[in-house]
């Protein structure tokens, strides 16, 4: 507690010391403390009459997108760093390297960006090179120099499946071979990861691993990847899915276990609904819908969802912004998948509240110029006074996969 | 059986259409409620400007201000006529008019105990559990939905978005949003060629749908007709929200086409 007090002084003075980003942390100061309103006793949030019309979306997702893109010319290698308020860029985070592929590698085909596909080539060759001979990838920054991880591994998998399918190089559908070997490995008879597992517990959030192990099955036909991926799932739903649909088991830490922040309940719903469709499964489809449709009830009430939620679903901490566009993913792609109206509205009303948080005036720094932070105040308790990467990536995908959900409505609405 | 209807208003147009549609069907309501109403709206008004001025939310104010646009209802062609102005306007002039705080102060809780078996909510937000736990007292609503669809807000936006026929349902109003028994349910016939846009549909819609009011009540009041309980699905899905500008943008341009 003292070191983390510690950390918010440091943060704050350094922060106020300089012109940019002082500006920034004065600015969330002004929108957000005074920027909310008491109407009636109702809190009226800075953000709830904020509308963004389809032009300046569209000029959210260019500014996300070149945020990124930064973050890769900012770094020695061809991965994605985040940058820090305070301590500035990091090096480049493995996993997240992995999984900013499919977004930009999207937004490039949409494009037709020949500059941007060789910049995502680049990242894959990097990611191959840099895999363990175990088959895995390190945790967290590079300079970190870790163990390899299981939840890490999955998500480059993810990328260099998409690298796959696009460039058809054999090396990368390889690699990602390797590495779900050894997923199947060091999975326990249960269904679960321990061993190299973040921190050594078994998290349900692996659900998202279990979905590039059927990517990778759906290229390969290998049976093995499929029967692990529904072993994890099938201890998911059947242990630690409540009725309600709240997860056991889902943080990130240890310590607050009890109350897993939006970011991983939501690597959950999207692995549980991403495994669902790809195996035609009602089941394990079903299981993403149940705890979708509660924090699709509990956005309806509140018009935001908090950082982290009790068994109860009931709220705390401030946003996570991370957290806010993954579930917006999520209910888009159950439009997608059902055609109700209600998850694209809920979505585009999320979409709004994350374009107002990256909307932060045109005299920003390239560093942070488009970029989404950690939490909405900047100072919230996840990844404060930073911008992961993570989060400008999933408000990009939110935004792509907005505009096609959209066109598909106009279609069928006519 | 005693009769009351509530609004904030007296020249509210949906007070004004339910009430006229009572008159036509014979049902002269006992009481009015007028929440809001008379010293206490400006009063409340005070408290509302002393308390901004105080927190210095001056931003409150013009908040407040950007959102009070004129009523389309009062350039609306689909209103009451003449005849039916002139007659509700007799009927409020000598009705028992009772004033409140607001639908769920102590006092309209009060009044309701003691005047009223049933009370039509005209345009009064949402009545607390306070009001609607008040033994042998029935308090309706009309949706311009065919309950259980479309519950909640943009009913009429929602239904038209996804091509459906537009409904009016008359239902008690229960704790759950839109939940309550049905008592009348009737389609409203509309014609794509007059009505062009989204305003016209609920101005249109609103004026179908509060016509029915009279007709019902006559009905169950001859014992023509009964309450019948909502199948309410449990999926937080059934009710619908604000919809997006977008995509009313969208719905816009298809009705004008």
């Amino acid at each position: 507690m003292i070191r983390s007090l510690f950390s918010y002084v440091n943060n704050f003075s350094v922060s106020l010391l300089f012109t940019q980003e002082r500006s920034i942390v004065l600015q969330d100061f002004k929108r957000f403390s005074l920027g909310q309103k008491v109407i009636n006793n109702q809190t009226i949030n800075p953000w709830s009459d904020k509308i963004y019309n389809e032009d300046e979306r569209e000029q959210a997702l260019t500014k996300a997108v070149n945020w990124l893109l930064h973050s890769q010319a900012s770094m020695s290698d061809a991965g994605f760093g985040s940058y820090h308020i305070t301590k500035k860029w990091t090096t480049s985070y493995v996993e997240t390297s992995g999984y900013i592929i499919p977004t930009l590698l999207e937004y490039a085909k949409r494009e037709q960006n020949e500059d941007i596909i060789k910049r995502m080539v680049a990242s894959g060759d990097w990611l191959v090179s840099i895999q363990k001979p175990s088959g895995g990838w390190q945790g967290e920054y590079i300079a970190d120099n870790r163990p390899e991880v299981v939840f890490n591994t999955g998500q480059v998998i993810r990328g260099l499946v998409d690298l796959y399918q696009y460039t058809s190089d054999k090396k990368y559908i390889d690699a990602a071979i390797k590495a779900c070997d050894w997923l199947c490995l060091i999975q326990e008879n249960e269904g679960l990861w321990k061993k190299f597992a973040f921190r050594g517990v078994p998290r349900v959030y692996d659900s998202y691993v279990d979905a590039p192990l059927l990517q990778t099955y759906k290229i390969t036909k290998n049976e093995l990847y499929r029967d692990k991926a529904l072993k994890n799932l099938q201890w998911i739903i059947d242990n630690k899915q409540l009725e309600n649909g709240w997860f056991k088991d889902c943080d990130n830490t240890i310590k607050r276990n009890a109350t897993p922040i939006l970011h991983t309940i939501a690597y959950t719903i999207d692995g549980l609904l991403e495994c669902g469709l790809l195996l035609d499964d009602k089941k394990i489809t079903n299981a993403a819908i149940k705890s979708a449709d509660k924090l699709f009830e509990i956005f309806g009430k509140r018009k935001y969802l908090s950082g982290r939620y009790n068994f109860n679903w009931k709220g705390s901490q401030s946003i996570i912004c991370t957290g806010c566009a993954q579930i917006a993913i999520i209910w888009l792609k159950l439009y997608k998948f059902n055609k109700n109206i209600q998850y694209l509205n809920a979505a585009m009303k999320m979409n709004d509240i994350l374009i107002f948080i990256q909307d932060r005036g045109n005299r920003e720094s390239p560093n942070t110029k488009g970029a989404i932070p950690g939490s909405y105040p900047i100072w919230g308790r996840y990844e404060p006074f930073s911008f992961p990467n993570w989060a400008t990536k999933y408000f990009a995908d939110s935004l792509l996969l907005e505009k096609e959900c959209l066109k598909e409505a106009v279609e069928l609405s006519k | 059986m005693k009769i009351g209807i509530t609004t904030y208003s007296l020249s509210n147009k949906d007070f004004k259409e339910q009430l006229s549609s009572m008159l036509k069907s014979g049902i002269n309501p006992d009481f009015i409620i007028l929440h809001y109403g008379g010293i206490h709206k400006f009063s409340k008004g005070f408290k509302f400007i002393s308390k901004t001025l105080k927190q210095r939310r001056f931003k409150s104010i013009s908040f407040l201000l950007s959102r009070r646009k004129s009523n389309p209802a009062d350039i609306s062609p689909f209103k009451l006529n003449e005849e039916e102005e002139k007659e509700v306007n007799q009927f409020t002039s000598s009705a028992c008019l009772i004033k409140t705080k607001g639908i769920n102060d102590i006092s309209t809780i009060k009044t309701i105990v003691a005047l009223g078996d049933m009370l039509i909510a005209c345009n009064s937000g949402k009545l607390n559990s306070k009001v609607l736990n008040i033994p042998n007292v029935i308090f309706l609503n009309v949706h311009a939905s065919k309950l259980p669809m479309y519950r909640g807000i943009n009913n009429i936006e929602w239904a038209l978005w996804e091509n459906t026929d537009i409904y009016a349902t008359i239902h008690k109003i229960s704790q759950g949003m839109d939940e309550g028994d049905i008592l009348y349910q009737k389609k409203i016939d509309t014609d794509k060629s007059t009505l062009k846009s989204i305003s016209e549909y609920r101005q249109y819609c609103f004026l179908k749908s509060n016509a029915l009011m009279g007709k019902a009540l006559r009905a169950y009041l001859d014992k023509k007709i009964f309450f019948t309980k909502q199948e309410v699905s449990k999926t937080p899905l059934s009710q619908y929200y604000i919809m997006h500008p977008i995509l009313k943008g969208y719905l816009q341009k298809k009705l004008s086409s």
